[in-house]
Order: C-alpha cells, then structure tokens, then sequence
C-alpha cells in the first residue's frame, strides 16, 4: 500500500486554498479523504469515529494551512494532524467510562476496497486486524499504520509523529513484538477463535 | 533459554548477515516458543500488508462542506460577541472613570451641575412663591411641591435622556460588530 501519490494538480489547488478558494480546497478533500479516513479508522477502530475524525483532521488543516509549508509532501502534513487528532482521542477515551456495547469497538465499515483472494474473508481479516491493533498504544499504533499502509520511511513517520528516527525503530519494534505475542496467545486459545470465526461468517 | 537477540531478528525489516542467519537458524531448530513466536509474526505480517486502505463512506466531502460552514457560522457569532462585549465594556469603563473624576472635583462636573440643579429649583421655588402670592390662590406649602415636582422631573429627565442615548450607542456598537447587520444577508 502506498500513500497518495503527488498529484500535479495538488500544488495548483493548494495554493489556490490558501488564497481563500474554498473549492480548490474541496478538491484537496476529495483527493486525500481516503488515505486519512483509512488512517483514523486504523486507529479508532469505528466507521462513525473515523469519519468525526477525518472530518475534524480537515477543518484543523483549512484553519492552518497558512502555516503549510509547500516543502513538504501535502499527505505528510495532512497525515501528522490525523495522527496526532486520533493519539489525542485515543488518550480521552481511556479516561472515559465506557459502556458494554463500546468494548467491542471495531467495525467493519460499509464501504471497503474489494480484497485480493486471501484465506481470511474480509470481515475476519478487518476483525484479526483490528483485534491485533487494540493492543497498541497510540503512537504505536499511529507507527504501524504509517509503516504498513502508507509504505512511510523511518525518517517519514519520525516527521509526521514529532519523534526521532530511533524512536520510531524502536517503538516499531515493540509494536510488533507485542502484535506477534497478541496472536501467539490467542491461536493459544483455538476453540475461542474458532467461535469467532463461525460467528464472522455467519454475519458476512 | 535466552530468546534474545534471535526475537529482535525475527522482527527487523533489515536483511541479517549469514552469521545471524545461521545463528537464528540454530536457535529455531531448538527453541519451540521462538519458532510458535515466528509463525505468528508471519501471521500477523501478512495480515498488515494484506489489509487494503479503507475508502471513505459516499458523501464525506459534502458532508465535511456543511461542518465547515456550520463551523465559520460558529465562529463569527462568538467574534461578534466577543467585540461587542470588550467595547461594552471599555465603553463602561471610561465611563466610569470620567465620572469618578467629576466627582472628585467639586468645583465642577457632575457635582456642579448637581449644585446649578438646586439654583434652578430654587429660583423656580422662589418665582412659583412669588406667583402663587400674586395669584392669592395657593396656600403655603405648594411653592415647595412645585419646586421638588422640577427638580424630579429635571432629574428624571436626565436620566431617561441617559439611558436612552447609552441603549441607542449600544445597539449602534452591535450592529457595527455584527457584519451580517453591517452588510446586510449572509456572508
């Protein structure tokens, strides 16, 4: 998976919305609404969240993209305030109550990219992903995501997440020392996951 | 048995060298938990790298065209408030200020003018009196009611005539910070 690839146009529309021009920066909406909803539902795990999300991570860039700068890549920028609007979330939803029907909160979105044939149906692989995802704090998590659906380098996520490059290697690998621990203690329980199966099937 | 650093290798996106190669290899042929531990990471790779990017739901950028006017509809109302009430209130305080500096000086200001309200209403006082006496037709306390009857209506007056040019400045400062009053329609 690759993030957004430069548009030309982009730079065109992008001077044009920080002039004032609110349908060049609809244009900008369309172009990158998908790459930071796929992120904030990465990170949040719920369609309706993502989309409150995703709608917010746009507001806060129209209200500051004067402070853009066009040196960098527009899916970068765009990317980081996603990332940092989601970790914040994530920090408040632990220190609120939360009801039963919220501790199962990822949802597999109506509209999803048709899946290249695979041994998992694409309910089970969404619900396996997020499961494993779960367990990630939230830069963790926000490293991951950048890693694995946007192809970012080390020194990409460093920018995007305000960390050194260390830090992003190091935080990287724990995440998935902590993602492969998740999935050894679960496969440790087969007739649980099994269930679980059988109970995606029958919903898709 | 030590897990580390054959774990660490497990996970590193780099290649290994032939050394840690055939190091890892060993440890594997040995270590059941790091074997369990590397198929499970497989898993969980191929499920990251399989997953696709999640389209957004039909209608986000409409739907994001109506919060953002919603949102600039929200801010100029508290920017409206904001310098209606900052002017109220500099408005009040210079008010305020000036009035306490004519008070202190009695020669003049507030408390002169207070003391040419009582002329007045003496002089009134006095032509009422002398009036009434030619008249024949009032009896004594009367001259004193006419004098306090002007002097509260004098004052009532005043502050009504007060109030009404403070409500008029008022409503004058808000249509100025509203543009939409300014301008007239929406903006």
């Amino acid at each position: 998976m690759s993030a957004s690839a430069k548009n030309p146009e982009e730079a065109v529309w992008l001077r044009q919305a920080a002039a004032g021009d609110d349908e060049a920066f609809g244009r900008i909406v369309e172009a990158f609404e998908s790459p930071v909803y796929n992120l904030c539902y990465r990170m949040l795990g719920s369609p309706e969240e993502a989309e409150d999300a995703a709608q917010e991570t746009f507001l806060k860039a129209y209200r500051n993209l004067h402070r853009y700068d066009p040196n960098r890549k527009f899916i970068n920028w765009i990317l980081a305030i996603a990332s940092n609007h989601c970790v914040d979330r994530l920090r408040k939803r632990r220190l609120t109550l939360i009801s039963l029907e919220d501790l199962k909160p990822w949802n597999t979105p109506a509209s999803t990219v048709e899946l290249p044939e695979s041994r998992l149906t694409k309910v089970e692989l969404e619900e396996d992903i997020g499961d494993l995802l779960e367990e990630l704090g939230g830069k963790d998590r926000a490293s991951v995501v950048l890693r694995y659906w946007y192809d970012m380098s080390y020194a990409e996520i460093a920018e995007v997440l305000s960390l050194t490059e260390s830090a992003v290697k190091s935080r990287l690998h724990r995440a998935r020392s902590q993602l492969a621990e998740r999935y050894m203690a679960r496969t440790a329980q087969p007739a649980v996951l099994e269930g679980r199966r059988d109970e995606a099937r029958t919903l898709s | 048995m030590k897990h580390e650093p054959y774990r660490s290798w497990l996970l590193q996106e780099e290649p290994l060298a032939a050394e840690q190669r055939s190091a890892l290899k060993t440890h594997l042929e040995r270590c059941e938990p790091c074997r369990q531990f590397r198929v499970a990471w497989d898993q969980v790779h191929a499920r990251l790298t399989e997953a696709p990017e999640i389209g957004a739901p039909q209608g986000f950028s409409a739907r994001f065209v109506a919060r953002l006017r919603s949102a600039r509809r929200g801010r100029s109302q508290r920017q409206v408030w904001a310098i209606f009430l900052l002017t109220l209130l500099g408005s009040l305080g210079a008010v305020a200020l000036l009035t306490a500096a004519l008070l202190n000086n009695m020669g003049s200001g507030f408390a002169g003018l207070l003391k040419q309200l009582l002329v007045v209403q003496s002089q009134v006082s006095v032509l009422g009196e002398f009036l009434l006496r030619a008249l024949e037709i009032a009896p004594y306390p009367a001259r004193d009611l006419l004098g306090v009857s002007l002097l509260v209506a004098a004052t009532g007056a005043a502050v009504a005539l007060y109030a009404s040019l403070g409500a008029l400045w008022a409503a004058a400062v808000f249509q100025f910070a509203n543009p939409r009053l300014r301008y007239g329609g929406s903006r």
